[in-house]
Order: C-alpha cells, then structure tokens, then sequence
C-alpha cells in the first residue's frame, strides 16, 4: 500500500502533459511523469519518492510511435518493452530488452521509464548508445530531435525540469547489422545486471562497438575499451584506465569481481561475433 | 482529461462486470481488487514487482497488480483468478496438485492462463520463461509446469476440434 495519496491524471497530448507539469511545479508541488509505472509506484510506497501528482504520459500517441521515417527507425517512449519485443523491429534491441525483469513486468515497462528511471542499469538505453541515435524531448526547449550522446552523459539522460522524454530514433540501416548480447547476473536468471554488454559490427572495424551496463554507476558506451581490444584481449587490458569510473562495489558484487566478470563477458561476446567483430 | 483526485468513484471492468470503487491516484490496482472489491485472490506478497502472487490479466496479459496503479486501470479489462472458475486451467492445476500452502496459487494460474490465451504453441523453453516471473516456496515447480502443459495441450487439442479426457468437475 502507498501511504501517501497523490492524484493521478492521463492528459492527452503533449502540450497538455507538459503545461499540467509546469502548472502543479510553480505551485510548489512535486509532479511526475508515469511510464509503466514500476519505479514509481515501488518507489512510493517506500517512502523514496514523494509525488504529489502522477501525470500519465504513455498514451499519448506520439509516445506511441513505432515507425519507419526517413531511414530512421523512431521508437516512442511510451511504449511498453513487450510491445517493442512483439514487432522485433531491431533484433539488438530486442534481445536486450527480453532480459530486463521477466514478461510480465515488461507488459509495464515503457521505454522512456527504464531510460528515465533512477535506477543505475537502464539496459534498454545499451543497444541506442551503440550508433547516431537521437530523442525527441518536448520541454522548456520546445519540440525538439538532438543527439541521444548530447543529452545522456555520465550514464543518464539529462532532461530538464518537466521535460518529456517522447521518442527515439536510429538509423534503420544500423538495425540490419549483426550484434549480440551478453548479460550476467548474481545468481538469477531474472535479477538487476552486474554486468551487461551489447556489441554491434562496425563495418571496417576488427573490434565492435561495446555499451555496457552494470559495471559502473550507469551505462556508458565503452570507446577506450574498444581502442585497447585493437592491441591485446580482454584478459591483458588495462581495464580500470579505461572505464569512466571505479567498478560498482556493492552487495550484488564486489569491484573486483564486477571486474573479473566484464572481462569474461568480453570474451564470450568477441567470441560470439566472430573474427572482425 | 482523466484523473483521480482525493477519494474518488470510478468504474472498473473487472471479470466481465462493470464495478464501482472508490479510490486514490495513489491506489494500486492490487489493493482496490482486494479491498474495495473483496476479490482477495490476487495476494500481497513482496509488493515490489519479484514475486508474482498479485498477477492479474489486463487486456489479456498478465501483470503483476501491486505495480499498477487503480488509474492505469480505468477502460481496461481486468481478470482476476475469481474469473478462472471451473476453466481448463483451474482443472489442469487440481489434477497436477500444482500447489501446497496456494498462496502464489492464483498468480501461478493467472500466468498459466495468460499463455494460454497469447502463445498457446509456446515450446518449452519460452513456457519456463514465463514461470520465471513467479515465486513458490513450497513445490519444486514441477506440478506447476505440468499443469501449465496440460492448459496448453488442451487448447492446442481444441484448435484442432479434439478434447482431453473428461476432467473431475471442480466443486464451488
Ligand atoms: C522485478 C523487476 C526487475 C527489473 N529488472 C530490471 C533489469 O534487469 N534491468 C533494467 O534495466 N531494469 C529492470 N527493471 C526496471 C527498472 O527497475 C524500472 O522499474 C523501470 O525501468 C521503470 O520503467 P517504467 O516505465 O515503469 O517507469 P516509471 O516508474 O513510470 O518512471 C520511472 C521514472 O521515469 C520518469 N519517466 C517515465 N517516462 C518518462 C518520459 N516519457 N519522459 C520523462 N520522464 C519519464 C518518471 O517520472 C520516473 O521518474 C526491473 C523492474 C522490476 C520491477
Ligand atoms: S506482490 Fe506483486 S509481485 Fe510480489
Ligand atoms: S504453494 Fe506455497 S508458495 Fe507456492
């Protein structure tokens, strides 16, 4: 049970959610953006958020996109993992997606949640960091495509206050290339990362394009891991000089072990995709 | 614009019936089941989204209800384990003894009954994937897959006109 009462509102479009949002915030109250729903509501009922207004977002059809336009692939924000899973429309993203929680919880998760969320894994962002992909955001900013690099640094998406994550999009190109991904988990086969890693073919390259989950306090995309396996494997790089940070070191696993674990990922991984990445 | 605000009626599609209840924004779709419409099948359990004992159908698919909100809800049809009175399911987990103390019992059923409606031809890997998502402290999971493979043979069995075997009937 949630404590706290708090009052629900599904407006219908985006100017609607937004202008609700900036009304209830310059009243001093403290309104979120609904996804699925399954941060927030545990959330809530652990006393870690506070809301006093969810405005649910997930309907709105521009949230809702799944599309092909222009040679982009655009994947609204709103729309849950397993609906994503069921049209495959990026067999990458798919495989990462059918490792987050188990179906029935992915019936909830909205794309735009886990990359939102305050969670450090957000898996589904990997297989976006991988290539030129962009977001839609409708904010202060107005309505807006920017790079999906510009917006998420130091493994989360920095929107500003009230700003609505709406949309993604990738070149459909990139999504006819191989990739694969590995995820290793404590004990479970349904349990948060301690490590994740997707890899994507760069044509011309020997070593592929490497995002990686779980090992620090957010995603990144691992480009000086990537230069390094030019020179030596897995097992010899200098791993801590080339992350962005320390390793997590928590009850899940220890730093050294996180470690110990990447490492061996990366072997499996450059193992699956073969000679020339 | 929909929204709930303080106390609020509102009116929820539940097993095929149209029902009032009186709820929060904040309100979990678990807890107006079980408190404001006294279906008490769907249990509590880790409130958090791991252990499955909440699962319900919402359109179809099952969804752990501690982790929706009662609003979420609004215009959607919601199942509850109430709803799987007397149905192949329920039969297939009586006659597998799919159970001991039943306390994930409903959510099992729900998940079971979930397949069956969306991927009646799962193969057995994909059916263990979808156990995956709920808890039993008591069996050793077995029971619980045979029955899910009985559910789903006998709806295989019906797509191509046939039955199983007479069930015993389930008493009320
Ligand atoms: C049992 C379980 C296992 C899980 N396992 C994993 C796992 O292994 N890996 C993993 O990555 N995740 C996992 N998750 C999911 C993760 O923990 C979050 O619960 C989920 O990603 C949140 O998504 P949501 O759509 O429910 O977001 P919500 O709870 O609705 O929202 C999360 C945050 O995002 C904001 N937000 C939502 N949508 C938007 C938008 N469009 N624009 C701007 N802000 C928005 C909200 O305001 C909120 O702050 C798991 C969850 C559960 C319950
Ligand atoms: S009570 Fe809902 S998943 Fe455990
Ligand atoms: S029968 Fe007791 S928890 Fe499953």
């Amino acid at each position: 049970m949630i404590a706290v009462d708090f009052a629900y509102r599904r407006p219908d479009t985006l100017a609607g959610a937004y202008e609700l949002f900036s009304d209830l915030a310059r009243r001093g109250e403290n309104p979120f953006y609904l996804g699925g729903g399954t941060e927030i509501v545990t959330g809530a009922r652990t006393g870690l958020f506070t809301p006093s207004s969810v405005i649910d977002v997930k309907a709105i059809s521009d949230l809702r996109a799944l599309a092909v336009h222009d040679g982009r692939l655009i994947l609204g924000a709103g729309l849950s993992l397993r609906e994503i899973l069921a049209k495959d429309p990026w067999p990458l993203l798919s495989h990462i997606l059918s490792r987050i929680a188990d179906h029935s919880v992915r019936t909830q998760i909205t794309l735009g949640g886990n990359l939102v969320g305050s969670i450090p894994y957000r898996e589904a962002v990997l297989p976006f960091l991988l290539t030129e992909s962009a977001v839609r955001l409708y904010g202060s900013g107005g309505d807006r495509w920017v790079p999906l690099a510009h917006v998420f640094t130091d493994g989360s998406l920095r929107l500003a206050v009230g700003e609505l994550l709406v949309a993604l999009s990738v070149p459909e190109a990139v999504t006819r290339l191989g990739g694969v991904a590995c995820k290793k988990t404590r004990f479970d086969w349904v349990d948060y990362p301690l490590v994740t890693v997707a890899a994507r073919r760069q044509p011309g390259r020997r070593i592929p394009a490497l995002a990686v989950s779980g090992l620090t306090s957010g995603p990144f995309r691992a480009l000086r891991v990537e230069d390094a396996l030019l020179h030596a494997g897995p097992a010899e790089i200098p791993l801590r000089e080339l992350l962005p940070e320390a390793p997590l070191d928590d009850r899940h696993g220890s730093s050294a072990y996180r470690e110990f674990v990447f490492r061996n990922t990366l072997e499996d991984v450059l193992e699956q995709l073969g000679p020339n990445g | 614009m929909m929204e709930i605000r303080n106390r609020q009626e509102i009116l929820l599609h539940v097993n095929g019936d149209r029902r009032r209840a009186t709820v929060r924004g904040s309100d979990t779709l678990l807890q107006v089941l079980r408190t404001e419409l006294g279906l008490t099948g769907a249990k509590p359990g880790c409130e958090n989204g791991d252990c499955g004992a909440c699962t319900v159908l919402v359109d179809d698919w099952p969804v752990k209800a501690c982790l929706m909100l009662a609003g979420d809800a609004l215009d959607r049809r919601i199942e509850t384990v109430e709803g799987l009175h007397n149905t192949g399911t329920q039969r297939a987990f009586l006659e597998h003894f799919a159970f001991q103390c039943g306390y994930c019992t409903s959510g099992f059923l729900m998940v079971a009954e979930g397949l069956r409606r969306n991927r009646s031809a799962a193969h057995d890997l994909e059916q263990i994937e979808w156990l995956r998502s709920n808890i039993c402290r008591c069996t050793g999971y077995a029971e619980i897959l045979a029955a899910v493979r009985d559910a789903l043979r006998s709806e295989v069995l019906k797509g191509a006109g046939l039955t199983l075997a007479p069930a015993a009937s389930v008493p009320s």
